[in-house]
Order: C-alpha cells, then structure tokens, then sequence
C-alpha cells in the first residue's frame, strides 16, 4: 500500500471518533494549539505502528492509547517547553471574544482555571479524570486504554478529583509542589485531609 | 457506579458542595472551549501527513523554525554542542599564577651582613623559595640610632596566594618578636596565556601514593599532604581498610584563583611500592642526644616523637638493657 493510500486508509479508521480524539488532546494540554499538536503527533506515532495493530476492530481503543502515550512522553519534555511559556501566555490573551463577550472571557477564565488544575495532577490521574468527566468513557473502557485493572482507575480518579479539589479550595499551594512536598512531610493534622 | 464515581458533570445539580459545583461548571467551560474550531479531519489529514513526510510547508528554513519550536530543547543542545565545540577549538586568552613573589622589608639597628644570611635561609626554607635576592635601602637615623633596611625578594614556588601570604605574615611576626622590624608583601606572579578551553581544562594533577604497609592513617595523611603539595587546601579525606579493600572517600574544593586551578582535575592514583622502593621507603633516622639529666622515659619520648615526625604512628618503643626497642609493622630493626 502507498504512502497515499495507508494515509487515506488511517484517515478513515480515525473518522468515527476524530472530533472526540482531537478533543481528548486538547483536554489533556494546557492550550487547544498544545492539544492540536499532541493529536497531529499521536496520529503520525499511529500511522507508523498500525502495522502492529492485528484486530482492527480495536483500532478506536488501540489510537487513544497511543494518544495518552504521546501524551506521557511530551509530558516527560516538559522542562523545554517551559521556555515557550510566554508565547502561550499571549495565544491565550488572543481567544475571541464572541458576540457576548463577557460570557465568553468568563468561559475562558473558568477553561483556564480547571486546565491548571489538571496541570497539576500526574499523568495517569490527569488521563483518567479527562477520559472519564470530559469524554464519557466508561471505567471499563479507561482500564482498557490505561492497560490498568478496574480498582486502580478508580483509585486514580478519586485521587485526581481530590487533587482538583484541593486546587480549587488553596491554588497557590497546589501549583507549588515544595509547598506541597512540605506539607506531605510532616504528620497531618487533626481533620486535615490527606 | 458508586457515587464516588459518578460524573461531577451531567449530575443533574447534585453536587456534593460549592467546590465541586465550580469545578463542575470549570470541566463544562473547558469542554466547551476545546470543542470549539476543532480542525476538520481533513485539515487534520494533510498537517499529520506533511509533519510524517517532513515536508512542511514554507520550506526549509520554516521548516527548521516550526523544528525549532516543536522541540526547543534539540534547538538548546544544538546551540550548546556548537559553543562547546567552538570553545575546544578557538584559542581564548587567559591569566593564571604561577608563583608568587615575596617582599620581606626588614629594619634593625643590628641588621648585618650575617643577619641578613640567617633571615634569607629562614625564608628560603619556609616558602621553598627557588631564589632570593637582597635588595639594600640607606639607613636611617632615628635620634643617636642608626637602623640598617633591607628588603629580601623571594621567588615563591607555590600558587595558593593564601597560603603564601599566611606563611609570610607569620614570618614576620616572628622576626618582629626577635626584635626586627619585618614588613611582608606579596604580589602573584601572573602569566597570560592563550589556549583552547580544552587545554586549560586538561590541567591535571597526577598524584600517586604508594600504599603498601601503610595504615589508614597513613595514606589520608599522604594523600592530604600531596594535595596541600598541590596547593589545595580544602579537602576531605577518609581512607578505610577492610583486609585487602581500600575505600576512598575525596572530597576537594579549588581555591578559585583566577584562570590558575578552576579548571583542573585531580587525578589519584594508588600502587604498592616496588620492593627496593620499599627499603628505602623504611629507612628512618632518629638522633638522640642524651643528656645527664634525661630519663630513659625522656628518650623513649623523643624516640616515639621522631618516629611521628617520619609517619610511623602507633610504634611500641620500650628500653631493653640500654638499647631502644621499636614495635611497627613497617619497622623491624633493634637499635
């Protein structure tokens, strides 16, 4: 099969679900542009490696775990894309402002403010809580992507949510992890949650 | 599904409080903004086709940019290997130590030719000068007083300044204590050269102790004092010896002098001493002197003080009819 071909071929493979992947992508990044290029790279990892895929009923499952894949190994780069952090800052700023444009500024604010608390979760956590609040999947079918049993991606997106919601109630010491390695450090106090 | 794992969205209001009713509507809004102008399976064909193929558009120069920005951190390695390759080739210029120059200024009404002698032998000795010279200044009258100058001018060897200028200031208390006016300076003696960064960096000690016989002790004292040699004074040295293990633990820190030793490494290296080496390496010499009034304890003393000086620590050192006895593993001789 031609390069053209097994493009094409991949392309309509990836049809049925390409909105919800491309969506996943950008769920799992801090920007829709970063989540664009997680989904171009996880397309072009998947087009190399589809000769390994032997059932391609499974094709749907067997894509979004190579996305979450990609997804680890950009997360592992991290320390580099720091330095683009000023470019995305202003991106950012750019969202269009809508025909309302105080609902849409306050829908970016709130996208902005969740997408940071994701930010701060691991990879893992990060991957179930998205697949399982924002896209629907089932447990089931996150242990499947994941390669994990049931009880841990349960596990995981209990722990993630707690995490969001300790995000959500001190931000500033969940964006900090020395703060937050300090606070793991010592004994818990009475009532104070773990 | 148990409620610990229902969706925080689409629950129909039942929130378990404010917290999770904002990230609820947070997870709502970002859904939302990331559903919005999604790329059209087409656009998204040709982008992951021309990314697979290399072939981005705007050729290669923009292809190297969006490269760049894809994966800054091959952009920062690239930029760094290129720096560090140039550095090991383009010569660069700088400045290091090579010794230093003592100016010892004395002043004494009794300040003569014999004086002099005795002053310079002190001073070549205590810095292991490799040459001094004498430099006269007139006499001054101080009321009926005639006070001789001179100013001796050492060649100092070693690079640490602080060690140089450490031993001089303690020269010249001495001599002030026998009464003669001492006044120390000492200025660097500084060489410019060039030379790529992989020649100053290649500035290697080599240090090789001989280890054979030789307690713990021993070998952390020779290895401290070769690197004192060296002209580094701050170090760490622990030496353990299990049967026939020897552990090594170094820990050195530079003096930063400027272009001299920032760039060195010191290198150890720990052989046995060959066995002619080794006659040699025992072959002590202690002088007793006795006098009326000393005690057979008083020589045993300055017996075992001896053997210290000369590195062999722990001797057992008894008087056995009027001869000295010495106890050392690395000793075997009666005297």
């Amino acid at each position: 099969m031609g390069s053209n071909e097994s493009w094409q071929r991949f392309m309509e493979l990836t049809a049925p679900f390409h909105d919800r992947a491309a969506r996943t992508a950008r769920h799992l990044c801090r920007s829709p542009e970063d989540g664009d290029d997680l989904f171009q790279e996880a397309l072009v990892r998947a087009h190399g490696k589809l000769h390994t895929l032997r059932d391609e009923s499974r094709f749907r499952s067997w894509f979004f775990a190579v996305l979450l894949s990609v997804h680890r190994g950009r997360l592992k780069r991290s320390f580099w894309r720091r330095f683009l952090s000023l470019e995305q800052e202003a991106q950012r700023g750019l969202d269009p402002a809508g025909e309302d444009g105080r609902g849409w500024e306050e829908e970016r604010l709130r996208a902005d403010r969740v997408s940071r608390a994701l930010e701060t979760l691991p990879a893992v956590q990060r991957e179930a809580v998205v697949l399982f609040e924002l896209e629907d999947f089932s447990i089931e079918e996150i242990a499947d992507l994941q390669g994990a049993s049931i009880p841990a991606v349960k596990s995981r997106l209990s722990r993630g949510r707690a995490r969001l919601r300790s995000f959500y109630e001190n931000p500033a010491r969940a964006e900090n992890p020395s703060t937050a390695r300090k606070r793991r450090d010592r004994p818990l106090r009475e009532g104070e949650a773990p | 599904m148990s409620d610990e794992h229902s969706r925080l969205m689409g629950t129909g209001g039942k929130f378990r409080d404010s917290v999770d009713r904002r990230l609820a509507d947070d997870l709502g809004s970002l859904r939302s903004r990331n559903g919005r102008d999604l790329p059209s399976i087409h656009d998204t064909a040709r982008a992951a086709r021309e990314r697979s193929a290399g072939g981005i558009p705007g050729g290669n120069i923009m292809s190297l940019l969006r490269g760049m920005k894809a994966r800054p951190w091959r952009t920062t390695a690239a930029a760094a290997a290129v720096v560090a390759a140039a550095m090991l080739i383009i010569p660069v210029s700088y400045e290091r130590t090579v010794g230093h120059e003592v100016a010892l200024k004395l002043a004494s009404p009794s300040l003569d030719g014999d004086m002099i002698r005795k002053i310079s032998a002190e001073v070549m000795a205590a810095f292991d000068a490799e040459g001094i010279r004498v430099s006269e200044t007139a006499p001054v009258n101080e009321g009926r007083l005639e006070i001789a100058r001179c100013t001796l001018l050492a060649d100092v060897p070693s690079r640490s300044t602080e060690r140089v200028e450490a031993l001089a200031a303690a020269l010249a208390r001495s001599l002030e204590a026998r009464g003669i006016g001492a006044d120390a300076v000492v200025s660097p003696k500084v060489e410019r050269t060039s030379g790529s960064v992989y020649a100053f960096a290649g500035d290697v000690i080599d240090i090789v102790i001989n280890t054979e016989g030789k307690s713990a002790e021993d070998i952390e004292q020779e290895m401290r004092d070769r690197l004192e040699e060296a002209g580094i004074y701050d170090h760490e040295v622990d030496v353990e010896l299990d049967g026939d293990e020897m552990k090594v633990r170094i820990k050195v820190e530079r003096e930063g002098e400027e272009g001299d030793e920032d760039g060195a490494e010191v290198r150890f290296r720990f052989e046995p001493v060959p066995e002619d080496a080794e006659q040699e390496a025992k072959r002590i010499e202690i002088k007793i002197r006795r006098t009326p009034d000393m005690t057979d304890e008083d020589v045993l003393a300055d017996v075992r003080r001896q053997l210290e000086e000369q590195g062999y620590f722990g001797a057992e050192v008894t008087m056995e009819n009027g001869s000295v006895k010495i106890v050392h593993p690395d000793i075997d001789d009666d005297m």
